[in-house]
């Protein structure tokens, strides 16, 4: 009997059963590196930094963020700016060992620090991988206009 | 009166031996200055300080302490109206605001042709004549409305 | 002291006569909150926070008025005194500016703290905020008035402890404001010591050059000693990463010998480290021009140079311990150095005492009257002044004080004696005589009622400011340390700079005429300013150790970077001990490890020893008709700070020559001549220097000042001089 089922290949045609039932029904996957599944609303991918409408930063230097941070991935730097206000000078998110829980930017009071949707950030240099102000704010630019999309 | 005249009136001040202590005449220096000058500035500050040899800052601590010294260019009649209780009760403020009509100028404020200094004032005693009006130091009781633009002409006011 | 006994919150608690509630409750570990309270100020009860129950008591009590008495009850945290409290903090937020993200307070913020601990958990009230908006901005010092909780504690501290009364609260009630004089606080006479926002509970009071710089809470803190000066003071040292962020005195919480006051210097001066003029490579000279090379080609030509020849030494005092006795080790025991009228001075009082050294400044402490010798002790060792103030005002001390010009420790001194430089050592002579003779009448009646006020009290003695750059320091040294010896009082000799002690018992000081080596070594000194009056020997080779491009740089054929003191790991001997010097800052070069590579020359050490002759000192200085000058480097100068410090430079006083009234009518232009070398300056007429007397106030000490001076070195003080019409 066995020897039977095993030359009659039945197993083999009882998984190709499924195979064939599936094969003519519409896709549930995305060919993912050249489609891509729009993320959830409250996504939590790499951060950016906000500004104002005035382009001035949203970012007064309180160091909140990083007080909160479990894995000590954010430092900055700040000063006294010409107008004897607090200036930032360098923000730096190391996201070599950011977990994105997302507690930076509940504890934000300015509501200056923000997870875009972004989550391909893969680099060949590890280096790349700590982001400044300067790509923090680029990355600002493009969530407020995300999120302007968004609210629409 | 120039400030060498104001340096020798505390000199005089200091000679009458009043008070023990030189810091004590503190507040009558700061009198001289303030029915002589305009306003009590800075300078005046530092002839009392140098001469008393009170801190700088502790005289314009009195200065700026005491409501009745005025750190800020003052009109030659100063019009101060009391808004405490009694006062308040038979109509002070109505009289604060017609005066404030009269010259044009709101609380605390100097006329443009530097005659009249309107102020809100604390009691000033004279509850028994409420409402009470002193204009430098003469004093006004049972003031009416009406009766304003007459005491204002009486210091040469030129409204109507 | 008899003891009894309090109950607070249940605990038993001991208790002494004129303790307060909130220090015993503070001895016994009971948190009470506070704000216009702190340990080195006198007690307000301004705040209402520090409310505490009381048995028997109807109202609620401030614990920090409060005396202890016997067998009270007191009670901390009944629902009744929480309520007060949060009332209190309620109303006290109520005006205070949402400004923790950016003030620079927070995280030690003392407001904060309580209000978490102790507030309200929200405020009832909706009306606006009170805003002043009234933003004092000094050169140092920024007051930000709406955050300012008007503790008055800073005004305390700056007219009762630091004597100073620069700030003030202007207008009155809801308006009231905290300004120094017209808002300048160089005008108010601010000294910039730093203490009033030090003792800030809030971030009121903001140092300027810490503003919006880092956060509090995030910085390194390391407890360091300041090496700008003799006091000797311990510092906290906050960096962020290895680079400096500020230097705070924490007062009431320092356990250095200082209690946490510091001066302009060791508060603001830390800029140094980053100063421009900062040296980063070491430069050999090749043909008419310095050229960087690298360390170890330094050390191989330095190794060259000093093979098998004799070295001019010059020293300067702020080096540790460990370095200097390397530098003995390797360049041999003969030094010129700053500390040459500190050790001057010294062998006075060992000629006496018999070992050259001082007593502990904390011996002032267990006498009853301080006997202070020397003027501008509040210029030369800024925090020393200070601790005789406070020696006065918290322990109850009487301090006597002998000199020749006015100072500030006269407002709180028992009696002063101000008599002119030449008459010093007479003085002292009668008070020898004095002091123990009941019967005798000097014929002054000034000196007569000291010597009472001296007679049969425990004494002790302090001696420093420019006493030791004093023409007579020698003998000023021997006639006070006999006077000391006779009471058998501890005698303090405050050193001048940082590690004077050290140098004095390490090396065999010179004067710089008697240098005749072939090899120029400069460690760490600027000749202009630690050897005002002196030229270099010309010699073979010049090999300059220091941290700056100073301007002998251009005259020296190798130059090597060294470290500074915030920089250093160590030790100093100061004047309480054994002072430790750590650092969390690394630096590329180092003194110590370039003279690794030197080859030892095997110097054993011995004790220096001084004859004992017993006997008063002579009278130096006679006067016919010359003026007695005084140079006098404010209390920015003297150090590495005034010429480099950005910070310390912006409140550093101007060159000026001062001179008695009755001498001089109005400011004018003179000619100041000492032997046949003559200097420019304006001169301006004050009552406080005595007749006789020329003080000229320098911010720095420049070429034509050390050209002056040439031939007087170590003297700064008693140098005779005439005034010429310019």
């Amino acid at each position: 009997m066995n020897l039977l089922k095993k030359a009659a290949f039945t197993d083999l045609l009882k998984g190709m059963k499924i195979t064939l039932k599936t094969m003519f029904k519409p896709t549930v996957t995305v060919h993912y590196p050249f489609e891509k599944v729009p993320p959830r609303k409250r996504f939590r991918g790499i951060h950016a930094l906000k500004l104002n409408p005035d382009g001035s930063y949203r970012c007064e230097a309180c160091y909140l963020c990083a007080e909160m941070c479990p894995s000590n991935v954010i430092d900055m730097e700040m000063t006294e700016g010409e107008n004897g206000e607090k200036e930032l000078v360098d923000f730096t998110v190391d996201l070599t060992r950011c977990l994105f829980c997302g507690l930076c930017v509940e504890a934000c009071p300015r509501d200056a620090i923000v997870m875009t949707d972004i989550y391909e950030f893969s680099q060949y240099d590890i280096k790349k991988l700590v982001l400044h102000k300067e790509d923090l704010l680029e990355l600002g630019r493009y969530y407020q206009k995300w999120e302007r999309e968004r609210e629409r | 009166m120039t400030y060498d005249e104001f340096r020798e009136e505390v000199r005089k001040l200091k000679e009458e031996g009043k008070y023990p202590s030189l810091k004590s005449y503190t507040l009558p220096a700061l009198w001289i200055a303030e029915k002589n000058f305009p306003c009590i500035d800075h300078e005046v500050m530092r002839i009392i300080s140098s001469e008393l040899g009170v801190p700088l800052v502790e005289v314009e601590e009195a200065a700026r302490f005491y409501a009745m010294f005025h750190t800020e260019r003052k009109g030659k009649y100063v019009i101060r109206v009391c808004t405490n209780l009694s006062c308040m009760l038979n109509g002070s403020y109505s009289l604060l605001e017609e005066l404030e009509r009269l010259l044009g100028v709101k609380v605390g404020e100097t006329t443009k042709d530097g005659l009249f200094t309107l102020e809100e004032y604390e009691c000033m005693g004279l509850c028994d004549g409420a409402p009470a009006i002193t204009v430098n130091e003469e004093r006004f009781l049972k003031v009416k409305k009406e009766e304003l633009p007459t005491i204002l002409k009486k210091f040469g006011w030129k409204g109507d | 002291m008899e003891s009894f006994k309090i109950v607070i919150d249940g605990k038993e608690c001991e208790a002494f006569a004129g303790d307060t509630v909130l220090e015993v409750a503070e001895r016994n570990g009971i948190v009470i909150p506070v704000f216009c309270y702190h340990k080195e100020l006198r007690p307000e009860g301004a705040c209402r926070v520090c409310l505490v129950e009381v048995e028997g008591a109807p109202r609620l009590v401030t614990a920090c008025t409060l005396k202890a008495m016997p067998d009270m009850v007191v009670k901390t945290n009944t629902e009744r005194v929480k309520r007060a409290r949060a009332g209190v903090i309620e109303l006290i937020l109520n005006n205070h500016t949402l400004e923790c993200p950016i003030c620079d307070k927070s995280g030690e913020c003392e407001l904060q703290m309580t209000g978490f601990r102790n507030g309200p958990k929200k405020s009832r009230y909706r009306e606006k905020r009170r805003e002043k908006d009234i933003v004092i901005k000094g050169p140092l010092i920024e007051i930000d008035n709406d955050r300012c909780i008007l503790c008055r504690r800073c005004i305390r501290m700056c007219g009762e402890n630091m004597g100073n009364r620069v700030l003030g609260i202007l207008n009155r009630g809801y308006k009231a404001y905290i300004s120094p004089f017209n808002g300048d606080f160089l005008e108010g006479g601010c000294e910039h010591c730093g203490s009033c926002v030090d003792v800030c509970p809030v971030g009121s009071l903001l140092d300027r050059a810490f503003k919006y710089k880092d956060r509090p809470w995030r910085m390194d803190k390391t407890w360091t000693t300041c090496s700008l000066c003799g006091s000797g003071c311990t510092i906290e040292v906050d960096s962020y990463h290895g680079k400096v962020k500020r230097v705070v005195g924490r007062i009431g919480v320092n356990r250095g010998h200082n209690k946490g006051y510091l001066c302009v210097r060791g508060k603001w001066g830390w800029d140094i480290i980053y100063s421009e003029k900062r040296l980063k490579e070491p430069l050999l000279r090749q043909g008419d021009s310095l050229v960087k090379v690298d360390f170890e080609k330094a050390v191989e030509v330095l190794k060259e140079k000093l093979e098998g020849r004799e070295v001019n030494l010059f020293l300067e005092s702020s080096l540790t311990s460990e370095e200097l006795t390397k530098i003995r080790d390797v360049f041999g025991g003969k030094a010129v150095s700053d500390s040459y009228g500190y050790y001057k001075l010294l062998r006075g009082i060992a000629s006496i005492t018999g070992a050259l050294n001082t007593s502990l400044f904390s011996s002032i402490y267990s006498s009853d009257v301080v006997f202070v010798l020397g003027d501008f002790i509040e210029e030369f060792t800024p925090v020393i002044a200070t601790l005789l103030r406070l020696a006065v005002i918290q322990k109850g001390k009487r301090l006597i004080r002998l000199g020749t010009f006015p100072s500030k420790l006269d407002s709180v001194s028992f009696s002063t004696l101000l008599v002119p430089q030449e008459e010093i050592i007479d003085t002292l002579k009668h008070l020898i005589v004095g002091t123990f003779d009941s019967s005798y009448q000097s014929g002054n009646k000034e000196i007569d009622s000291v010597a009472k006020s001296l007679r049969g009290k425990k004494l002790s003695f302090v001696v420093g400011g420019n006493v030791p750059f004093s023409v007579e320091s020698e003998e000023i040294g021997k006639t006070v340390a006999f006077l000391a010896d006779r009471a058998g009082a501890p005698l303090v000799a405050i050193p001048p700079k940082a590690n004077s002690l050290k140098v004095v018992e390490l090396f065999d000081l010179v004067e710089p005429s008697n240098l005749k080596g072939e090899v120029n070594v400069l460690i760490n000194c600027e000749l202009e300013r630690d050897f005002p009056g002196v030229e270099l020997p010309s010699a073979d080779f010049t090999v300059i150790f220091t941290p700056f491009y100073t301007p002998e740089v251009s005259q020296a054929d190798l130059v090597i970077p060294i470290e500074l003191g915030l920089e250093k790991r160590g030790t100093f001997k100061g004047i309480e001990g054994e002072l430790s010097l750590d650092s969390v800052l690394e630096t590329p070069f180092s003194l110590l490890e370039v003279l690794k590579y030197l080859p030892s020359k095997g110097i054993s050490s011995k004790e220096k020893q001084v004859p004992l002759i017993k006997e008063p000192g002579k009278k130096v200085l006679h006067r016919k008709r010359e003026l007695l000058l005084t140079v006098l480097p404010n209390r920015t100068g003297w150090n590495s700070v005034s010429y480099y410090s950005e910070n310390v430079v912006k409140v550093s006083g101007k060159r000026e020559l001062l001179l008695n009234s009755q001498e001089l009518r109005e400011p004018k232009l003179v000619s100041l001549r000492v032997e046949n070398k003559e200097l420019q300056v304006q001169a301006v007429p004050d009552a406080s220097v005595p007749k006789g007397h020329a003080l000229l106030r320098v911010e720095r000490f420049t070429r034509d000042i050390s050209s002056l001076l040439r031939g007087n070195f170590p003297f700064l003080s008693g140098i005779k001089c005439e005034i010429l019409e310019a």
